[in-house]
């Protein structure tokens, strides 16, 4: 259908437009229009992608010159080709209106999902090393076995791509033209997303700064920047920040270092002579700069000569080491050791007598030196980066971080001391892409309270909205249980957790509630360790073995392969009328990104407040840092990051407008005024005040009971809820 | 059959007399009962002959549940015996099935049987199981079982009354639908807890109908629906001769078991080929497999062809009801074949009960 907002004329590929849709356009239009930033919040499953899309797509082809690209960074993989699934369905809607607008989509991915070369893509977690190994500069001339998609692609690269059809290039496409035309499409996919105007990839592309440096450079600024499903950006732009260093991962630098040197003393001339010319050219580059402009993009000479680095590194990760040792010894009365970045750097400097200049470019270094040796194999080379990244992040930035020292098992190594450089503040990343694109959009389907993200990114939208949904019956039905049958109180209280009551009646009301929910039932816990102390006493109980004669029982594990054959067998059971239950964590994987559309998710319920861990010394610095410089205080972060998980959590079930579910929030905690009123708009208004808040857990039963059986009843969608050609 | 419409016809007789001295208001009133005794009988109205009807009572543990009161169980078999009826009545070359949905099988307590007193006597011992695990996989065993057995040209449906959230099966449920689904049976499901996705499948696959009574109320309601035949778009119909006899009536002093059922009766019909004695027409003879039925449940059955909709007509004339012999004043409707004049009271008891007109026949 087709239709005009304001002066903009757009085609939205469904028959049908729902009201909030259009508000939504509305709203993202305005946005574009100011040039500025904007957080937009729409519920889950009502066609926010697609009206995104639709909108931004139209701008793009009626204002030429004030936007030319839209970069869409979405969290997995999955997620991304249901977004470019979309984007051809737009771009096929508007062919058959008959405009004729040059757009080209493309998905980029990691080499572990775009390798065709079947000598590498078998080889899993190697993918990376094994493609680098053949793909590198200097392999190609060399004698070691050769990739023959990426020859192809370097010899005619460029007019391949340059002679490809407008159109959306999903991951499979370019995996398939990749097969046929015998190159590589990683690379291919790379070099198109310069030419393209819709690029679709993950956000990390954007965030991490090691990899945004390589691919999103060369953006354009007149860019729209669209971040899917951000309620938890906050969270990666402070991971992507963060460096972790132990004992194990320092001395593996170590021996890294060893192996670079063993190739620099190495006598070979030719070796000999790519270093020196790579010193000739640090030295010219150095010519080369602009006069009274010296900033930091030059190489200081300490470091220039390949020697003198390794040396300078070795005195790097020798102070290090000897920092992390002091602090051991002090760690086995405390439980954790703080320092301010300003102190350790200075400390540090004196430690091993480093400068300030060297230890900010030693990252650079460390790249320019290891592609002269020609190594190739950077995964192993990984301990030595993480050490770089470490001192160069201490040293640039100032505020926001800290390096605390704790004794916590981390990858798998038992009670080894950990060095964290921790990252508070999350505003870091955000700013250089704030700074470097016309509109970042913000866009999710919770993101209440919408106040909270401008403080806590440092950015000031121009247009912040949460948008309802019209629901013509009432398809959600959120309930907040407090009591348990006899009145003992619900809650996952750190208090409370060696009671057996408390668990006792969780038990009895997940049994209560997989005997009266059809199809499928996930249930959310706050952490794995939490859960396992419940099953352990159901165990006991024999509520587990009552349970799973209503309903099938499965239960998220940490690794991930395993959980994703859960999920399919949860579907099926799902699927042959048994039903099913799904215990998961509130902050897992399943929590995120996972849908369960129509049966599949027909209750979700939130057993247990799914809190931070405030006793952790990692979050109670981000609350310290939040609160000095944003004034945000503990408690509302810690409630604000609980609401928006378990709204996550809850946003699972409904999926679209004839979807329906029930979402049980069970702990006295949220019905507490201040949890209510950080839920999205869209489940509050849901909420029944006087019968469903605050309710014992028999009376919820009997809430689930009456429900179900009235959304059994035979429904439509009422007509004033959306527009079709002839009523706009 | 005729004793229970005479009783009926006695209590009109009653009502006539208490209710004549309101005048008016008792004129509209009876016109208001003619037009609801129309609808019923225009949607009882069958093309199809014979139905049979299994149904199936699911009684494991969560039919004790009682947010229906006093559970859903009894609730379920407080209000089947009167749709038994009616279904009955409305087709009356029409069998029904009663088995029970138990722990992981399904188990048949009474055979095919048009009788609707045997029927409530079945039913009135079906009791709740502590036992969960309702299983339609099963249920739809035992009903191909079941209809193995009856004659290609009825209508076969099944009804499930379900009172669990899941089906726990132990074969696979979707062979099993199929199997039912080129057998032509239709699955109905009336269902106290909310939609299974995979049984509103199963019913939507054999054109069927899931239903779910909010309150009591509903549940009588909504099982009413079940009495007219469904359309079935991807039934059969077989066409093939049936051998029909016309029983005999006897009345005896002393106790013979009946064939059929195998119960101690004192009247009972006769099979005009094999002289084996039947309780309850219509059946089939267990003997020699005739069709044994009552002259008057053929022609009720067929009752599309003879009995329409009567015309009221307001012409301010006297006529003579040809049903019950009186003058009609004022406000009588005429047989569109016949043209012969009936007085409101007769016209709802021809519609609602004998389904014949008198005049025609």
């Amino acid at each position: 259908m087709k239709f005009v907002i304001d002066d903009l004329e757009v085609i939205f590929p469904y028959k049908f437009l729902y009201k909030e849709q259009l508000e939504y356009m509305q709203a993202l239009k305005q946005t574009l229009d100011e040039k500025g930033h904007g957080i937009l919040e729409m519920p889950t499953g009502t066609g926010k992608t697609v009206s995104l899309l639709a909108l931004i797509i139209a701008y793009l082809a009626q204002r030429p010159n004030s936007v030319k690209k839209l970069i869409y960074c979405t969290r997995t993989v999955v997620e991304m080709e249901k977004t470019l699934e979309e984007v051809r369905l737009v771009l096929k809607a508007r062919k058959a209106e008959g405009l004729n607008d040059n757009f080209t989509a493309v998905g980029l991915s990691s080499r572990k999902n775009l390798c065709i070369n079947p000598d590498v893509v078998n080889q899993k977690d190697r993918v990376d090393a094994e493609c680098r190994r053949r793909t590198a500069e200097w392999v190609k001339r060399g004698q070691s076995e050769t990739c023959i998609f990426y020859e192809n692609y370097e010899k005619s690269a460029k007019e391949t791509i340059a002679n490809l059809p407008n159109d959306v290039y999903s991951l499979n496409d370019l995996r398939k033209n990749g097969a046929y035309s015998v190159q590589c499409p990683y690379f291919t996919a790379r070099e198109m997303i310069k030419k393209a105007n819709i690029v679709v990839y993950n956000y990390l592309y954007l965030i991490d700064p090691a990899v945004s440096s390589q691919l999103s450079k060369d953006q354009i600024k007149e860019s729209i920047v669209v971040f899917d499903e951000a309620h938890n950006i906050d969270d990666v732009c402070i991971e992507a920040y963060t460096v972790r260093l132990n004992k194990p991962i320092l001395a593996e630098a170590i021996n890294n270092l060893k192996v670079v040197e063993t190739q620099i003393q190495s006598e070979t001339n030719e070796i000999q002579n790519r270093l020196n010319e790579e010193y000739k050219k640090l030295i010219k580059n150095l010519e080369n700069k602009p006069q009274g402009e010296l900033n930091q993009m030059v190489i200081p000479g300490q470091i220039r000569k390949a020697r003198n680095f390794i040396d300078f590194m070795k005195r790097v990760i020798n102070s290090l080491r000897k920092k992390l040792k002091d602090n051991s010894e002090a760690l086995k009365t405390s439980h954790a050791i703080l320092h301010n970045t300003k102190g350790f750097t200075e400390e540090i400097q004196k430690e091993g007598n480093l400068d300030i200049d060297s230890l900010k470019q030693c990252g650079e270094r460390l790249n320019l030196l290891l592609n002269t040796l020609q190594i190739a194999e950077t995964d192993k080379f990984r301990p030595l980066s993480s050490v770089a990244q470490f001192v160069m992040y201490l040293v640039q930035y100032q505020e926001g971080f800290k390096v605390i020292f704790q004794s916590n098992n981390y990858e798998g190594t038992l009670n080894e001391k950990l060095m964290t450089l921790a990252c508070f503040d999350s505003s870091l990343a955000m700013k250089n892409i704030f700074a470097q694109f016309q509109s970042v959009i913000l866009t999710s389907g919770t993101m209440s309270p919408i106040e909270i993200y401008p403080k806590i990114l440092d950015f000031k939208p121009v247009v912040a909205k949460s948008i309802d949904i019209e629901l013509t019956r009432n398809s959600i039905q959120p309930i907040i249980v407090s009591m348990s049958e006899d009145g003992t109180e619900l809650t996952s209280e750190f208090t409370l957790r060696n009671n057996e009551d408390v668990s006792r009646n969780y038990g009895n009301f997940l049994l209560e509630l997989s005997e009266n929910v059809p199809d499928g039932l996930i249930v959310f816990m706050p952490s794995y360790s939490r859960m396992e102390e419940w099953a352990r006493q159901w165990q006991k109980d024999k509520y587990l073995e009552q349970i799973s004669k209503n309903k099938v029982l499965f239960i998220e594990s940490k690794d991930v392969t395993e959980t994703s054959q859960k999920l399919q067998q949860y579907r099926k059971c799902c699927d042959v009328g048994r039903g099913a239950a799904l215990f998961s964590i509130a902050r897992g994987k399943i929590a995120e990104g996972i849908d369960f559309e129509g049966h599949y998710g027909r209750c979700v319920a939130v057993i247990g407040f799914p809190a931070l861990n405030s006793k952790d010394t990692l979050i109670l610095e981000r609350c310290k840092f939040l609160e000095e410089k944003f004034k945000i205080t503990k408690n509302d972060f810690i409630e604000f990051d609980a609401m928006r998980q378990t709204c996550q959590c809850l946003g699972r079930v409904l999926r679209g407008k004839q979807d329906y579910g029930i979402m049980i929030m069970a702990d006295k905690r949220f019905a507490q005024k201040s949890k209510l009123q950080k839920m999205p708009r869209w489940i509050y208004k849901q909420l029944d005040q006087s019968r469903c808040l605050n309710i014992t857990s028999e009376t919820a039963i009997t809430v689930v009971r009456d429900f179900f059986r009235q959304m059994a009843q035979p429904f439509k969608i009422a007509d004033n809820s959306y527009f079709t050609q002839d009523t706009l | 059959m005729e004793l229970e419409g005479n009783t009926k016809f006695n209590e009109y007789e009653e009502k006539i007399r208490n209710h004549q001295v309101n005048g008016h208001n008792y004129q509209q009133d009876k016109l208001h009962q003619k037009k609801e005794s129309d609808a019923q009988f225009l949607i009882a109205q069958n093309p199809l002959i014979m139905r049979n009807l299994l149904i199936i009572i699911d009684i494991t543990r969560s039919s004790k549940i009682g947010d229906f009161k006093p559970s859903r169980l009894a609730v379920a078999l407080q209000f089947l015996p009167a749709f038994i009826e009616q279904f009955l009545e409305c087709n009356p070359l029409s069998q029904i099935g009663i088995a029970v949905a138990e722990e992981y099988r399904c188990k048949t307590i009474l055979d095919f049987t048009s009788s609707s007193v045997n029927i409530k006597q079945y039913l009135s011992t079906i009791h709740s199981i502590n036992e969960a695990g309702f299983s339609m996989a099963a249920c739809l065993q035992t009903a191909l079982h079941v209809f193995s057995t009856t004659q290609l040209h009825a209508q076969s449906s099944i009804l499930v009354v379900t009172t669990s959230t899941y089906s726990d099966d132990k074969l696979d449920l979707n062979e099993w639908s199929e199997k039912c689904k080129s057998a032509a049976i239709q699955i109905n499901v009336i269902s106290f807890t909310g939609s299974i996705n995979q049984l509103i499948k199963i019913t939507q696959a054999t054109d069927g109908q899931y239903l779910c009574p909010l309150n009591e109320f509903q549940f009588s309601q909504e099982i009413q629906k079940f009495v007219s035949p469904q359309e079935s778009k991807n039934h059969m119909i077989i066409t093939q001769l049936v051998k029909i006899g016309f029983p005999q009536k006897l009345i005896v002093s002393q106790p013979t078991l009946c064939q059929c059922h195998l119960e101690i009766v004192y009247n009972f019909y006769k099979c005009p080929v094999c002289y084996s004695k039947v309780c309850s027409p219509p059946l089939l003879c267990p003997i020699c497999s005739t069709w044994i039925v009552l002259p008057h449940q053929i022609l009720r059955s067929d009752g599309s062809n003879t009995l329409g909709v009567f015309e009221i007509t307001n012409d301010g004339l006297d006529h003579v009801c040809s049903g019950c012999l009186e003058p009609t004043t004022v406000i009588h409707s005429t047989c569109e074949r016949c043209k012969n004049f009936f007085c409101l009271d007769c016209d709802i008891l021809i519609h609602s009960k004998f389904k014949v007109c008198p005049g025609c026949a």
